[in-house]
């Protein structure tokens, strides 16, 4: 399997959340990116190749919310529209990609061990994590890589920053070393490359040591 | 019997029309809960009831959808109002088409949306509609089913798959909601008998030989013998300092955790 290393070209597709911030380091970096708001990629031209689609789809509003007040729209939009989008991402991936990259996947850590009041985008973000799994599987036949990254909630959902008990329980201050926006374009990039094709289906949790992997 | 584990606790229960369904409802009723099973038709349902009626148990047959929002609603307060309350609300429903391999090429919108509607949103349904009267009681109990794949990610069904991920990310999340109000939520994630899983491996017999050579007891589960104790337990008090939890009932398959 050869990446196409010389291009380096990159889609970026998030919706319900803002990834300049990781825009701005993967430049830095040496990639050239597109960026897109279409789930399905479908505004994205494919003429120079794609070598990487890093992909965030998260619900417009994130705002914690009971289960037991919720209506059926919101959780609609909650839990079910974001895992659609990835679904029309990853299906679109293969085309796009030419048979050949890496898909990286981004959602918010809190979801890996639950919060309360945001059971809904937890739903969502989970189901992402395992179809970003079951996607990788399909793909082990060909030269597809696809893996996913935790990143610190805050990262990906500012307007959550506050709420309680979004991260680990720890005595006194949370001692995180909570990566920066570089720290977490490296690792895309190194998805992207020679270390990717070791992994297959997995969750690197880059949270700066707050949840670990069981 | 007051010394049974469930004695005299209401349970809804979806999909019962399942050989899974049905084995939980009788454990649930041979442990001394009364029970409310909601299917969509009547026949399997009514036979079930009969059955757990002529042993001694109580039962009620409630006609439900668990992808209809007014229709899971009317389930659980028809179960409280003829039980006076309700302990246990259990969703076992899943998408009959749940174990059909699927390309993730060839997975549509709407056959995303099909089976969601049952297997994850209908968890949704049953869980917004249940929560005043388990919050009632003070000991409320949630459970639904997952499966091993959820947590592994299969590649078969990328949508069962998606669906029972999305599962326990919602159950985690609700057992920290709900823990102040005394119910626990907890999922199950069997290797069991079933209709679907029996066809599937009478079609893939190579994928059957697999399987079983990866379950350390060598077989699935018997639904009545192996499967519904455990969630007879999980819903009882000797788990009730048990919440957020995907429990394993699959013979060893999934141990990675």
């Amino acid at each position: 399997m050869t990446l196409h290393a010389q291009t380096r070209t990159a889609v970026i597709a998030a919706t319900g959340c803002d990834l300049s911030w990781l825009a701005d380091c993967l430049r830095a970096s040496g990639w050239s990116l597109r960026l897109t708001g279409m789930p399905d990629l479908a505004d994205v031209s494919t003429e120079s190749g794609i070598d990487l689609i890093v992909h965030c789809h998260l619900p417009q509003s994130a705002t914690p919310a009971t289960t037991a007040a919720m209506s059926s729209e919101a959780w609609e939009r909650i839990a079910m529209a974001p895992m659609r989008h990835t679904l029309a991402t990853l299906r679109a991936a293969p085309t796009l990609l030419d048979g050949q990259g890496a898909v990286v996947g981004l959602g918010p850590a809190f979801a890996l061990n639950g919060t309360a009041g945001l059971a809904a985008v937890a739903a969502a973000v989970e189901g992402q994590r395992t179809l970003v799994k079951a996607t990788a599987r399909q793909w082990l036949r060909g030269a597809i890589i696809s893996n996913w990254i935790a990143v610190a909630t805050e990262d990906l959902l500012p307007d959550l920053a506050g709420l309680p008990n979004l991260g680990r329980y720890a005595v006194g201050e949370p001692i995180r070393r909570r990566p920066g926006a570089e720290a977490v374009a490296a690792l895309i990039d190194a998805l992207a490359g020679m270390a990717g094709r070791a992994l297959a289906g997995q969750t690197l949790i880059a949270d700066g040591g707050d949840w670990m992997t069981p | 019997m007051k010394d049974a584990l469930l004695h005299s606790r209401v349970a809804v229960l979806t999909g019962v029309g399942s050989g899974l369904g049905s084995g939980l409802a009788t454990a649930f009723a041979t442990a001394g809960a009364r029970v409310a099973l909601v299917a969509r038709s009547s026949g399997v349902s009514d036979a079930l009831a009969d059955k757990i009626i002529a042993a001694g148990g109580e039962a009620i047959v409630l006609r439900g959808d668990i992808s209809d929002d007014e229709s899971v609603g009317r389930a659980v307060a028809s179960t409280v109002e003829h039980f006076g309350g309700l302990d246990i609300a259990v969703q076992i429903a899943a998408h009959p088409r749940s174990s059909t391999p699927l390309e993730l090429s060839a997975i549509t919108d709407a056959e995303w949306a099909t089976q969601g509607d049952v297997t994850l949103t209908g968890c949704f349904r049953l869980a917004r509609a249940a929560y005043p009267a388990l919050r009632a009681n003070g000991r409320g109990r949630f459970i639904a089913i997952t499966s091993a794949y959820g947590l592994s990610g299969d590649g078969g069904n990328p949508i069962y798959s998606a669906q029972k991920g999305a599962l326990r990310g919602f159950a985690k999340s609700l057992a920290k909601e709900w823990g102040p109000d005394g119910i626990t939520v907890n999922l199950f994630a069997p290797s069991s008998e079933s209709e679907a899983t029996t066809a599937y491996f009478e079609r893939f017999r190579d994928a059957w030989e697999g399987f079983r050579k990866a379950i350390p007891l060598g077989r699935m589960g018997n639904p009545a013998i192996d499967i519904a104790p455990a969630v007879v337990a999980l819903a009882s008090d000797q788990f009730g300092f048990v919440t957020g939890q995907t429990i394993p009932i699959d013979g060893g398959f999934y141990t990675t955790l």
